[in-house]
């Protein structure tokens, strides 16, 4: 939801010297709004489904690799927050 | 492969986030420089990111975990003995010149080192080189599509087509390099536990290795090198430090203007310096992502616990990394696999339409057919160059169908382009002697050489179209690496012969084109060590070569 109001701000703001300075700290806010919501839809299949692969029918990756995601997608929008 | 709802919600999630980006980013391209190099105002987190994920298409992904199931560990000499020494090289020696010069392309600075002749012929090469590796994105898509979908592979192709030039069209180069820092998160986050899981089932690394002790040199990067005949790739160590070390990796990092168009971008000469030595950090350990996968996939193969990862019949180790995905990863984290995948087919077209549209509307169309026009009308030139170039590799994706391993195209069409161009760039930055009429000769010479080459000897069933075989190469590898060893050297040596026949340009004409007539603009001296390009050249080798030893 901010991504769109928070570039144009940007863009219409700053024109001076360096016009482009609000793109670096853009980038990182998609990337950690992306990457929390896909490691939120991997945990919920983790949970909620039983499927597993056929070579490795023991390992819950989906929910493994959904936390993975949530703590770098956190990372990321903590380094975004930090900057603004 | 069985696709559930969240696989297609997580794919679509994507697009929405790659489309809102190119949304966002198109206003601002409003000139044709904006529309092609971005300004140069990125900060170098983003440029080196960029600068790795350029070449994180199909070519590596798929073609590393295909080259790790037929090769083995052979496959990070792609790396560890190629891409970094020479991305250091690079840092360090090469992007001060190409920062200085104000060139906006390489065959830009071809045309101010030597002359108009000798950049046209490099921008055609060049052209002809990024519609083959753009083609070889869209038949490794459409080899996805076909097992995901159903579909034929035609359908399949023209699919992956209408894609890309959606995404270029929507954003040019200023939302790809943005999405490809998305993509290459993407990848490494949807891949590595892929490795990881691919490892485990192999039994770890020793796992592996026991698993492949009868096939000679699969786990071995060094030791196997002695003699071609001891290792699966078919080569000796000249061979291949000569071949792939020098001239393929020096040739691709420090020619290819797609890749040094990332640093470009960067927002001062340091930070362009800088750019290929962060690159480098996370570029050394990509090989546990993209070639571990293959190369555990084959011991599976081998001890029969997964036999229909190679495929029934013919190995088939194009579709490696696919199977691999299709049989480890559940509904969810197969989606993720799957955008990864498409992320990165996407980068590896959309950067080489992108760059095939600079070199088209810059070095040939404003060159030879209309200088002087409008701005507007060039954007409109890059604009409908785009549609063109997808057309044309459409129709080299179907010449990839004809090879099972499509990094053995890849690197054979390097061979062609990119060695000889090499040698051209090497004695036009470090010899001020190099003429003109020298280069020209040399990179006629060259390119002639490869394909002579690749007409007289054979390896695979391919090459030999010239009637004599005099040569057969134990692999196609082999004789992409030797074929680019005696085009670099022909151009070589013809270059320096031809111009010591010619005419030298006057000293004064080659200010900050030639090493040692160049000054380098005052850099501020940088506060800290990790701002200094030397401090980080010399750490990224150190931690290299602690990984030759390691995996030797």
């Amino acid at each position: 939801m901010t991504a769109p109001h928070s570039a144009a701000g940007h863009s219409a703001g700053a024109g001076g010297a360096e016009p482009r300075e609000g793109f670096m700290w853009d980038l990182r806010l998609p990337t950690g709004l992306f990457f929390v919501a896909v490691g939120v839809i991997l945990c919920a299949v983790g949970l909620i489904f039983p499927w597993r692969a056929s070579l490795a029918p023991d390992v819950n990756i989906n929910l493994d690799s959904g936390l993975a995601m949530l703590v770098f997608g956190g990372v990321m929008l903590w380094l975004a927050r930090r900057k603004s | 492969m069985i696709l559930h709802f969240v696989d297609y919600l997580i794919l679509a999630l994507y697009f929405v986030f790659v489309i809102g980006i190119g949304w966002l980013l198109k206003k601002r391209a409003t000139t044709a420089s904006d529309f092609l190099t971005s300004g140069r105002s990125l900060p170098v987190w983003i440029t080196s990111l960029a600068f790795i994920a350029t070449n994180l298409g199909a070519q590596e992904v798929i073609g590393m975990c295909a080259s790790g199931a037929q090769y083995g560990i052979l496959t990070v000499h792609f790396y560890w003995i190629g891409a970094i020494p020479a991305m250091i090289f690079v840092g360090v020696f090469m992007m001060r010149f190409y920062y200085a010069s104000r060139a906006r392309s390489v065959p830009e600075y071809l045309k101010l080192r030597y002359d108009e002749k000798t950049r046209t012929f490099n921008a055609v090469t060049f052209a002809v080189m990024t519609i083959f590796s753009s083609g070889i994105s869209m038949y490794a898509l459409g080899r996805l599509f076909e097992l995901m979908l159903g579909w034929s592979f035609t359908s399949s192709v023209l699919l992956s087509a209408a894609i890309v030039l959606i995404y270029t069209y929507v954003g040019g180069l200023t939302s790809a390099i943005y999405n490809e820092v998305l993509q290459f998160f993407l990848i490494v986050l949807g891949f590595a536990p892929l490795a990881v899981l691919a490892l485990v089932k192999a039994g770890g690394w020793s796992g592996i290795q026991h698993r492949l002790s009868a096939q000679a040199g699969m786990t071995h990067a060094w030791a196997s090198m002695a003699h071609a005949s001891q290792n699966p790739m078919g080569i000796e160590v000249f061979g291949m430090v000569a071949g792939l070390g020098f001239v393929m990796s020096f040739g691709y990092w420090c020619t290819n203007f797609l890749v040094v168009q990332r640093a470009m971008a960067a927002n001062s000469m340091s930070a362009a310096r800088r750019t290929p030595l962060v690159a480098a950090f996370p570029k050394m350990f990509m090989p546990f992502i993209v070639i571990l996968p293959g190369i555990a996939a084959a011991a599976l193969v081998a001890s029969g616990i997964a036999p229909e990862l190679l495929g029934p019949g013919k190995h088939d180790y194009n579709q490696v990394m696919n199977r691999l995905m299709a049989s480890l990863y559940p509904s969810g984290m197969l989606g993720v696999g799957l955008t990864a995948l498409m992320a990165s087919f996407m980068s590896g077209m959309a950067g080489n339409i992108t760059a095939f549209n600079t070199v088209w509307t810059y070095d040939i169309y404003q060159t030879h057919i209309r200088p002087k026009a409008s701005d507007r009308h060039y954007l409109m030139v890059g604009r409908m160059s785009t549609i063109a170039g997808t057309v044309l590799s459409i129709a080299c994706a179907y010449v990839a169908t004809l090879y099972d391993n499509i990094m053995n195209l890849l690197q054979l069409v390097f061979g062609f382009v990119n060695a000889p161009l090499f040698a051209t760039f090497l004695l036009g930055m470090f010899w001020k002697r190099a003429t003109s009429h020298g280069a020209f000769s040399g990179l006629l010479a060259g390119t002639s050489a490869a394909l002579l080459t690749h007409g007289l000897t054979v390896a695979d069933n391919k090459g030999g179209w010239m009637g004599t075989t005099l040569h057969t190469f134990p692999s196609s590898m082999a004789q992409n690496f030797w074929l680019s060893i005696i085009s670099w050297t022909a151009c070589f040596v013809v270059t320096i012969v031809v111009s010591l026949m010619t005419k030298p340009k006057p000293v004064s004409e080659l200010r900050n084109l030639v090493w040692g007539a160049t000054e380098i603009p005052k850099e501020p001296s940088e506060k800290s060590w990790y701002h200094k390009p030397v401090t980080l050249a010399i750490i990224v080798a150190v931690i290299c070569i602690a990984l030759n030893i390691y995996y030797r």
